[in-house]
């Protein structure tokens, strides 16, 4: 049977290689995610171990964990923890104290320490290693200390200091900084010579300022000086030893030389040595960091674009599970031929199965050795971040589970082929498909659909209801997500019963063009099941595409209303004269479309709403600015969110916030209320206003006008203050007193890059004297970009199973063109041009990716705004359907099909008709 | 087609009187062979491994005659049928049809030719299974983007005895009803030259009488010209002429054959040919034998 499964694989290979493309791209995605993984792995371990150098062990004290240290309260050392035995036992090749001296570094020999503290910089003291061979720093130039009185400066804090390889520095501990002065006097400085530069790759060092390298007895000699810039009698110091040195970790090497068992030993003799410490090796510190960081699993990064990976490998079998179908129905005389000589139903079965295994292996391998291919160039052309660290899971993984799916995917095809009777072998087949779907899966799907959509809906109007302050806020979209995984299950499962319907409507209007369309909507109405499927793997990739584009301009129209809400006006510059000249230096810069003077008032409120009586203690009052908005303002340099863009004369326009951010001292007004308020020019009237009236001095000399009026709720902030006021120009006038601040309001182009606005206008309010600038485009040019940045990731990664669906798309019409080769030889016999040829195969593929486009569209739209209204909870969210992205996968998928029916439409015009009718006798 | 409109009413039954006033475009022409063949050669491969399977082949095709073409298996029939109706490409030679030489034409004009002026009967019928038994008449002139002349196609589809199957699919009629539909379809654009390869090969006996005796009747009364390959004499029977070809080349050219007198024709000529290539054995490229 092997021989004749092989025989009938060499026919159809040509067949077989769009499904093997599907299943290469998706086992490349997943090797290439897989070796990613391999990547940030090694980066985080690299991060991790740095400390060790090159030692292969560390030996770290268990303080404070360990109970023997809390009861006494001494601090363990390197001695009372044997730390320091470690260098004596036999074996050990190397070992580097890791404890840190903080100390401060200046140039040349400083006379006394304090001077020397006074002019250095921060660094830290760290010890060489015994044998100077396991530093967890780069020697840059120079040599290692070798003795006391020599020091390895980082290069960084060389420069700082001005000093180079040869040159004297001097050191003191940082306790000398602060020491009493008759302490720091007893201190001298440890001068140094400084033999060798480092660098720091892992950045270890940095935050301290850098690293100094110094002999063991130098460090024992900055300890000495900490002792007594802390006033420890001279004796006590004299007596401190290295072992009294606070215990950190020790790592140390073996010989090189010794077998495993030797090293067993040592490490043996080493862990008899200590007490409360623990002894690791690398590489085992190394595997128990990444088991904490990935939680025992992959990295996280890694789960979620594997994730991705597995959608495409699904779309992947359903294009492989359509191919089978097909070839098990083109073979079906050669296999009823078979059954007829004797071949039994399990040999057939498995006959189709190992096609599977062979594609599956064969295409896998392939795809996960491009991906190995491309890593591997890119890490060649020395791209960031990017190395090459083979693994047999980044092999194994994309091989096994491709060749699995391969196999399950022809599983179906299999059952098929056992179900030709050998009958089929003597009598004439019908090859037309039958449309619908068996009734107990209808049934299913349809019970999916009914409780999705239910979910979905009482999951959105639950959002509607919920605050987002509310402890379960995240109830709706804990909802609607199985909600929408319903639905999309219903309707992928129930694809052959709707999509048939869908593309005939479609293909009655197809019809309508001509001859071609006519041919290509009768080719589509006569594989059903086929079109179904390959429609299917299209929409599952547009469905998720669309859901995503949806999801994110819903969020993103939602954020940005709020923020305008949030922050009104995108930039302010206050503390100003907001003269014209300066406005219009404003207005000039690149970035800004607008500026305009904005004047205000400081006003003060009563928490009752009434005018306020300054002089009484008793009633709780509250400041805020008053703002004069012209009306040519809204929209311009402040949001249109009064509701209006018009501002009425005598009414004043109160902040919603007022009455959710300050309950106590500010008012609680809504529209129809009315507020009083006591106005002033500016806070340092109203500053003195009080003052005065605290000192039961007269009031009344100092310029201020006293009000009530209606009052219009709106959301809207400005500046810091979230319960501002707003009133209009009119309403200014008839206060009778003038506004003494005023503030130059910014409106910034939306697609200004917001770093370098930022430095335009910080570099032009320098030169306004003494005046603020206050941004709040910053926060929406940052949520953009956060949502951009998440929706363009999620498109890239779904692109993938995107393009599996579109090869699937063209292996279904290659499959049909040959399928269809006596047909097509008819009517090019009796006078279809090449040329309408190919037009109607075109029409075919638009027919199947436009219809999958349109309903992915539809029900990705949904999913996207059912996701952004339950993630929001609380807000009204904005439906904003993204319309390029929607016209952009519209053209892609028309594009994309008439290029998926470039190949075959190739294949059918190449063959003369005569061959074509001869072949199909 | 404008002739249908003035046409008597056609009446009932397996006679087509008809037809004679509607098949203008057949019937009307200058004089002159329908289509010739001059010094017609056609050769598959090259090299050594060349079949001939047309070897200077001149015959001319008289207008309203009906002509079968007979020999054995291999011999060349088919391929004379393809090259003489544009569907293939001739090594060297021309086709003359209605005067013009279309071994010179491109393949869009030979497809427009034969859209236009050739009607085609196939031995494995070849409808097209996704459509209705009158889409499939239609489907000439609906890839002409031109409107079915109703009326024509009814008659046609009454005088062949199929109008309750219009509406039916190919997988729902019987091996003579598809036949007579594929007729109906060669017969739709009123076309110059109708060829039918082995049109009676898939029918029973009763079947293939009907089949023949209409395309006889068709060229008695319309003056269509037919081209027929058949391998039974008793088919060729039914036409004006009979041509026998061998390895390529006509060995005989009989005018009012006689079921008789051309089964004696073909077994001489397998009989010969079976000779040739047992004396020729050795030799790479010769003819094929027969049966
Ligand atoms: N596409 C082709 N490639 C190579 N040789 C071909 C091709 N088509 C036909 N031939 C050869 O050309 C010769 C003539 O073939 P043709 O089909 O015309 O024979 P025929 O007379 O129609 O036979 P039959 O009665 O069996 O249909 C044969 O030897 C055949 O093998
Ligand atoms: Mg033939």
């Amino acid at each position: 049977m092997w021989s004749i499964t092989r025989g009938m694989m060499k026919r159809s290979r040509r067949t077989l290689v769009p499904a093997g493309i599907a299943i290469a791209i998706a086992s490349l995605f997943i090797s290439a995610t897989l070796l990613l993984g391999n990547v940030l792995d090694a980066q985080s371990v690299k991060q991790f171990t740095a400390e060790y150098g090159n030692a292969e062990y560390s030996a770290t004290p268990d303080y404070p964990a360990s109970p023997s240290y809390q009861s006494d309260g001494d601090v363990p050392t390197l001695a009372s923890t044997g730390l320091e035995d470690i260098a004596s036992v036999n074996g050990v090749s190397d070992v580097r104290y890791s404890g840190t001296e903080p100390v401060i570094a200046s140039a040349g020999a400083a006379s006394s320490a304090s001077s020397a503290a006074s002019s250095g910089y921060s660094a830290s003291g760290i010890e060489v290693s015994t044998k100077a061979g396991i530093m967890p720093i780069d020697l840059a130039d120079g040599s290692w200390p070798s003795k006391p009185g020599e020091a390895a400066l980082d290069s960084d804090l060389a420069s700082k200091l001005g000093v180079s390889v040869g040159g004297t520095v001097s050191l003191v501990s940082t306790a000398v900084d602060s020491a009493a002065a008759d302490d720091a006097a007893a201190v001298s400085p440890l001068v140094v010579r400084v033999t060798g530069l480092t660098d720091d790759p892992h950045e270890q060092y940095s935050l301290a300022g850098g690293s100094v390298t110094l002999a063991a007895d130098d460090i024992v000699e900055l300890e000495r000086q900490n002792l007594l810039a802390i006033g420890t009698p001279q004796s006590d110091v004299d007596s401190f030893t290295h072992g009294d040195i606070t215990a950190s970790a020790v790592y140390f090497s073996l010989d090189s030389g010794m077998s495993d068992s030797q090293k067993n030993d040592a490490i043996g003799q080493i862990r008899s040595k200590l007490r409360s410490v623990t002894v690791t090796s690398r590489t085992d510190a190394a595997d128990a960091y990444l088991r904490k960081l990935n939680g025992g699993g992959v990295n996280p990064v890694v789960a979620a674009i594997l994730v991705f990976a597995i959608l495409a490998m699904f779309v992947a079998a359903l294009v492989i599970a359509n191919t089978f179908r097909v070839l098990v129905t083109q073979r079906r005389r050669t296999l009823a031929l078979l059954r007829t000589i004797g071949a039994s139903k399990g040999q057939v079965h498995r006959s189709v199965l190992t096609e599977g295994v062979v594609l599956g292996l064969e295409y896998s391998a392939l795809g996960t050795a491009l991906a190995y291919a491309i890593v591997a160039i890119l890490a060649a052309a020395k791209v960031q971040g990017i190395e090459l660290i083979p693994s047999a899971s980044s092999i194994l993984v994309p091989i096994v589970f491709a060749t699995l799916i391969t196999v399950l995917a022809s599983s179906g095809a299999a059952r098929l082929a056992t179900s030709v009777t050998p009958m089929e072998a003597l009598r004439p087949i019908d090859a037309t498909e039958k449309a619908g779907i068996k009734a107990a899966r209808a049934v299913v799907s349809v019970l999916l659909l009914a409780g999705g959509l239910a979910l979905c809906l009482s999951a959105v109007r639950m959002a509607g209801r919920i605050s987002p302050s509310s402890n379960d806020y995240a109830t709706p979209l804990l909802m609607a997500v199985p909600g929408c995984i319903l639905v999309f299950i219903g309707l992928v499962m129930s694809t052959q019963a709707w999509i048939p319907w869908l593309l005939s409507g479609l293909g009655r209007l197809v019809s309508l063009t001509g001859a071609s369309g006519t041919i290509a909507a009768a080719n589509i109405r006569k594989n059903p099941r086929r079109i179904a499927a390959t429609s299917g793997a299209l929409l599952i990739g547009i469905t998720l595409v669309a859901t995503v584009a949806t999801g994110a301009s819903c969020a993103s129209a939602t954020v940005n209303r709020e923020l305008d809400s949030h922050y009104s006006v995108d930039a302010s510059i206050t503390e100003v004269a907001a003269d014209p000249a300066q406005i219009g230096q404003v207005k000039a810069l690149d970035g800004v479309s607008d500026a305009q003077g904005i004047a205000a008032y400081a006003v003060t409120l009563s928490a009752k709403g009434t005018v306020p009586d300054i002089s009484d203690a008793d009633d709780a009052q509250s400041y805020t600015a008053m703002y004069v908005i012209p009306d040519s303002a809204i929209g311009s340099v402040v949001s249109d969110t009064f509701g209006t863009r018009h501002l009425e004369d005598g009414v004043v326009y109160v902040s919603d916030a007022m009455h959710t951010t300050k309950p106590n001292t500010t008012p609680d007004v809504r529209t129809g209320d009315s507020l009083g308020m006591v106005v002033t020019s500016t806070r340092s009237d109203q500053d003195s206003l009080y003052a005065t009236a605290f000192e039961g001095g007269d009031v009344s000399t100092i310029p201020q006008a006293q009000t009530t009026l209606p009052v219009r709720t709106a959301s809207f902030a400005i500046g810091d203050d979230d319960c501002s006021l707003a009133i209009s120009e009119g309403t200014a006038r008839s206060l009778g007193i003038d506004p003494g601040r005023h503030d130059i309001w910014i409106g910034v182009d939306k697609n200004a890059d917001a770093s370098d606005l930022i430095d335009r206008l910080t570099t032009l309010t320098r030169d306004f004297n003494g005046s603020n600038l206050t941004g709040a485009f910053i926060f929406r040019k940052m949520f953009d970009t956060v949502i951009d940045i998440a929706m363009k990731a999620m498109l890239a990664l779904l692109s993938v199973a995107v393009i599996i669906a579109l090869v699937g798309v063209a292996n279904t019409l290659s499959l049909s063109v040959i399928e269809r080769q006596r047909e097509s030889a008819t009517l090019r016999a009796i006078g279809m041009t090449s040329g309408q040829l190919r037009a109607s195969l075109a029409w075919e593929s638009v027919l199947i990716s436009v219809g999958a486009g349109l309903a992915g569209l539809v029900t990705g739209g949904f999913f996207g705004w059912v996701g952004a209204v339950t993630l929001l909870t609380g807000t009204s969210v904005a439906f904003a359907p993204n319309w390029a992205i929607y016209g952009g996968i519209v053209l892609l998928s028309l594009v994309a099909a008439l290029l998926a029916s470039v190949l075959p439409a190739r294949r059918a015009t190449k063959v003369p008709p005569v061959v074509a009718l001869a072949d199909a006798d | 087609m404008s002739a249908s409109t003035n046409a008597p009413t056609p009446t009932a039954g397996q006679t087509l009187p008809n037809l004679a006033s509607l098949n203008q475009s057949a019937a009307g022409m200058a004089n002159g062979p329908a289509i010739q063949a001059i010094d017609l050669v056609k050769d598959y491969g090259t090299g050594d491994f060349a079949v001939h399977a047309l070897r200077h082949v001149n015959v001319a095709f008289e207008r309203g005659r009906f002509t079968a073409i007979m020999g054995p298996s291999g011999s060349g029939k088919s391929t004379l049928m393809h090259v003489l109706s544009g569907l293939d490409c001739a090594t060297s030679g021309h086709v003359l049809f209605d005067g013009n030489d279309i071994t010179t034409f491109d393949d869009k004009q030979l497809t427009l030719m034969r859209r236009d002026n050739v009607g085609f009967i196939f031995q494995s019928f070849n409808l097209l299974p996704m459509f209705t038994a009158e889409q499939n008449i239609a489907m000439p002139l609906t890839l002409a983007g031109k409107k079915p002349d109703r009326q024509w196609l009814h008659r046609l589809a009454a005088d062949l005895g199929i109008e309750d199957r219009l509406s039916h699919r190919p997988a729902e009629l019987s091996g003579g009803q598809q036949q007579r539909v594929a007729i109906a379809r060669a017969l739709i654009t009123h076309p110059h030259v109708v060829f039918a390869d082995e049109p009676t090969g898939a029918l029973d006996s009763i079947s293939s009488a009907e089949v023949l005796g209409m395309l006889r009747r068709l060229v008695d009364e319309t003056g269509q010209t037919v081209i027929m390959v058949t391998h039974d004499a008793a088919a060729a029977a039914y036409a004006d002429r009979a041509i026998v070809f061998s390895d390529g080349r006509i060995v005989a050219d009989v005018d009012h054959p006689t079921e008789e007198g051309m089964s004696a024709l073909v077994m001489e000529q397998r009989r010969a040919t079976a000779q040739a290539a047992a004396s020729n054995a050795a030799a790479p490229n010769a003819g094929p034998a027969g049966l």
